[in-house]
């Protein structure tokens, strides 16, 4: 097509991220050795804020012989494209949602209700995989793009299309953002969901241009017109899902084979064109770069960092493991004035809490029912925005659903428990710690110094259920 | 003691204390509430009101247009959508003003930005960090006996009043059971701050403080006599019926709050079948109308203001899916008992189109400034935009 030939030409010319790419960890390698060990609670904070919330004693004694990059290497070396439980794939039923006609009411009602199951296996599935994993970060990073590149189970209807997005999140989520942006935007869930199905020549419909551009790239205000997404809207007809096999299949009798303008640049574009055009812009990156440092390091980020950090994220051919571990590496995210100012979300203050107090057996459909009401049910986000997140997760509703998830955890941990709705806790290391020193106990449990006069001089158990029930435990 | 964050900002501020504002203060209405209505997604408005003496809404809507024959007409060029039918009461009452062709100028058409630009009062290309609410009860504190400067229902989204630091409660389902589990909490510290551990540390206190108060109403035992259930209506997400109902149930025990913020999901209606719409206004009408019966029941209609808004309207064309792209102006409503009812404002003519988007004919700040000048007496000059003379 016209429209690719003079995109390759231009690419020779600009420093674009769209150079393929495999998971490559070069950028790990050193430093071989180091002189200074971390400390525990910088140890402690790295562990937090890559994983859950919290770190347990294990993994902050795994990172005490390590320098601080050393350690920071480990964390982002243990993240995997693949997930340790075998997915549940069996239980997804396959084929595309449309292939089939439902004519009837019942029809149309027995597939919805078969939709409802897969999905909570999948949840659950997911949840199992956070609870067990020796790399909390791989998850949050899965969250952190399932909520950038939001799509509901609920309006997308199909376990399936649900299910190969968040493989493509997985495969792709420390890996190259060209090949996560274009993977995602040709999965039939997005298509599905942002309407991209039913953009076609002559009718387009601008909801996934908007979206590509404003929510997953380049960010709301920066650098674009509504005349872009127009145009962009145009070069995207064609796109679709294959009824059969729900994969991605370009139909070129619905693509609108016009010449569009987008972005400043002329040419015949289709939607491969607008996505490589999008990864050029002198600015991508920086949206990107600021909402990874609101996810890890700060609600407030810095400009001068983040522009140094974009810029070399450009260079890297928009890699995002050389990105996070510039984020990791900051001086900002090393401050000590940084710990405990971000808030824990829901899935860190329910996995985080059940990872730390060593609960197993734990059922995953109650889990799931705690972080739907704290307000993040994974695989149903609010919206195409995704999850606010930081002060949005606390409201007084969920400050309220927060101390009940934290009362019923903490009862069940009582040795004369008579319900235990979250399986089997194992708090004896932490117990052990609490009666060892009770400050230690504080510094591993808290970001900061507890706010409700709690006395450290409780024992053991009720010590733990202090510090969790203080209100600095919401925070990370 | 509670709202002391509030009494203290207000000491310490010499704006505050100006003659001027407590004039202004004094001859506030503090005894009125809105109650303020989103419509998220984006409400179609011109299939809300519908133009359907002109030919060219019938040319650009040859599959949605709602029938000529099928609107509830108001005059020999407007008519209402069908499913409006539960409010014509309160039109033929005069208690229902129509805003028409609310928007502004450089229109955005973000979900994000768009609802942003509503709810801080901004300009299109200004960025106001909190919401228009609470820069109005920074000026001009709620009174110290109030349960909250707001009482956020459906889903936990402030709106205007984002960035409060005032009280707010939001309640969801269940609310009376709710409040008696937040009544036992101990209320802990408060502090100033924009930090995540003040943020915390106010939400774990506004709750204590509100479900105190809340329940000492004794809300649970209100009895409305009036149905807000919607048959034959199975939207997902929390029914604005029954947050009219709580909503109606809070004022009649006598909560004191100068808002409630309802929310409703739904509105962008891309790619939905044109019936999705009718069940959502359908929704939408039959809340107002049982929640003005109670009020008027109960003698509050005149102490209640309902005001709807959305993030933008829909483009006139309909696209090739049963849907409408993102668009610009659209119509929202007044009801209450106070409201001087009939039309406002102007439907922006088809036939005069920005790029295929309606051209905005009255700012949205007029309806706001309606709502802080005339409903609750605040001093005029709050927005420099005139208000609507439609509150008696």
């Amino acid at each position: 097509m016209l429209g690719r030939c003079f995109i390759l030409v231009v690419a020779a010319f600009v420093a674009a991220c769209t150079s393929p790419t495999s998971y490559d960890t070069g950028y790990l390698k050193r430093p071989l050795t180091c002189e200074t060990s971390i400390t525990f609670d910088e140890a402690r904070h790295l562990l937090a804020r890559t994983g859950f919330g919290v770190a347990t004693p294990a993994e902050i004694e795994g990172l005490r012989p390590l320098c601080y990059e050393q350690a920071v290497n480990k964390v982002l070396g243990g993240v995997r494209p693949i997930s340790l439980l075998p997915p549940p794939e069996s239980k997804i039923s396959s084929g595309e949602p449309n292939s089939v006609k439902r004519v009837t009411a019942a029809e149309r009602k027995a597939y919805n209700v078969a939709t409802r199951q897969e999905m909570a296996a999948l949840k659950q599935w997911w949840i199992r995989e956070m609870l067990m994993t020796d790399s909390p970060l791989t998850e949050r990073l899965v969250v952190f793009w399932h909520g950038h590149f939001a799509t509901e189970a609920s309006k997308v209807k199909s376990s399936r299309m649900m299910y190969e997005q968040h493989m493509v999140l997985r495969r792709n989520a420390l890996g190259s953002f060209a090949d996560l942006l274009s993977d995602v935007s040709k999965g039939a869930a997005m298509l599905y969901y942002l309407d991209g199905q039913k953009n076609v020549k002559g009718r387009p419909n601008e909801n996934f241009a908007r979206e590509v551009m404003e929510l997953h790239s380049m960010g709301e205000g920066r650098g674009y017109t509504e005349q872009d997404i127009r145009e962009g809207a145009r070069a995207f007809t064609g796109w679709k899902v294959n009824a059969q096999t729900g994969k991605f299949r370009f139909a070129f009798n619905s693509h609108d084979r016009q010449e569009k303008t987008f972005l400043g640049r002329t040419g015949y574009f289709d939607g491969d064109d607008v996505l490589d055009i999008i990864l050029e812009q002198p600015g991508i990156g920086t949206f990107i770069t600021e909402k990874l440092w609101r996810e890890f390091v700060s609600p407030d980020p810095d400009p001068g960092e983040v522009k140094r950090l974009a810029a070399q994220f450009r260079e890297s051919g928009c890699r995002l493991g050389p990105l996070l571990k510039g984020l990791l590496m900051s001086r900002q995210f090393r401050d000590p004035a940084n710990r405990g100012v971000l808030i824990k979300s829901p899935v860190d203050l329910a996995i985080g809490t059940l990872r730390l107090l060593r609960f197993s057996d734990v059922p995953a459909k109650q889990v799931h029912g705690v972080q739907k009401r704290l307000g993040q049910d994974l695989f149903d986000p609010p919206d195409v925005t995704g999850w606010r997140g930081a002060g949005a997760w606390v409201t007084t509703t969920t400050t309220l659903f927060r101390r009940q998830f934290l009362l019923s955890v903490l009862r069940s941990a009582r040795p004369k428990a008579t319900k235990r709705p979250y399986g089997r806790p194992d708090p004896n290391p932490l117990v052990a710690k609490a009666q060892g020193s009770p400050e230690g106990l504080r510094k591993l449990i808290l970001a900061l110094d507890p706010v409700m006069t709690v006395s450290t001089k409780g024992e053991g158990l009720k010590l733990i259920e202090n510090l969790m029930l203080d209100p600095v435990y919401q925070l990370k | 003691m509670k709202r002391r964050e509030f009494l203290g900002l207000a000491a310490a501020s010499p704006l505050l204390l100006s003659p001027f504002t407590l004039v202004a203060q004094a001859a506030a209405h503090w005894d009125r509430t809105l109650v303020l209505v989103e419509l998220n997604g984006g409400n179609d408005g011109l299939n809300t009101v519908v133009p359907y003496a002109d030919p060219i809404y019938y040319d650009l809507r040859p599959k949605i247009a709602i029938p000529r024959d099928k609107v509830l007409q108001l005059d020999e060029k407007l008519g209402l959508h069908p499913s409006f039918e539960p409010l014509m009461p309160l039109w033929r009452d005069r208690d229902m003003a129509i805003v028409q062709g609310l928007g502004y100028p450089n229109p955005n058409l973000s979900h994000f930005r768009g609802i942003d630009i509503w709810n801080t009062a901004s300009d299109s290309k200004e960025f106001i960090k909190d919401g228009w609410l609470s820069r109005l009860f920074d000026r001009y504190p709620p009174p110290a006996d109030f349960t909250a400067n707001g009482v956020i229902l459906g889903r936990n989204v402030m709106g205007p009043l984002q960035g409060s630091k005032g009280p707010t409660v939001s309640l969801l389902r269940n609310p009376e059971r709710m409040l008696k589990q937040a009544s036992r909490i101990r209320r802990g510290p408060v502090r100033e701050g924009d930090d995540a551990l003040s943020h915390v540390l106010r939400k774990r206190a506004h709750l204590r403080d509100a479900a105190g108060d809340i329940l000492a109403k004794r809300v649970d035992s209100v009895e409305l006599g009036v149905s807000f259930s919607t048959d034959g209506i199975t939207l997902p997400g929390p029914s604005l019926g029954e947050q009219f109902e709580i909503s109606a149930r809070l004022l009649v025990a006598g909560v004191k709050t100068p808002l409630i913020k309802l929310y409703r999901i739904k509105f962008d209606t891309h790619a939905d079948p044109p019936e999705l719409h009718a069940e959502l206004l359908a929704e939408l009408a039959s809340g107002v109308a049982a929640f003005a019966k109670v009020m008027r029941a109960k003698g509050l209609w005149d102490k209640v203001l309902v005001m709807t808004y959305s993030e933008f309207g829909r483009r006139p064309k309909e696209n090739f899916s049963l849907g409408t792209d993102h668009g610009t102006a659209a119509p929202h409503f007044l009801f209450g008992g106070r409201v001087k009812g009939g039309l406002y404002g102007a439907q922006p003519p088809l036939d005069d189109l920005d790029n295929g988007n309606l051209k905005h004919r009255l700012h949205f700040r007029s309806l706001l400034a309606t709502v802080v000048s005339e409903w609750w007496g605040f001093d005029g000059a709050f927005f420099k935009e005139r208000p609507l003379g439609a509150i008696a």
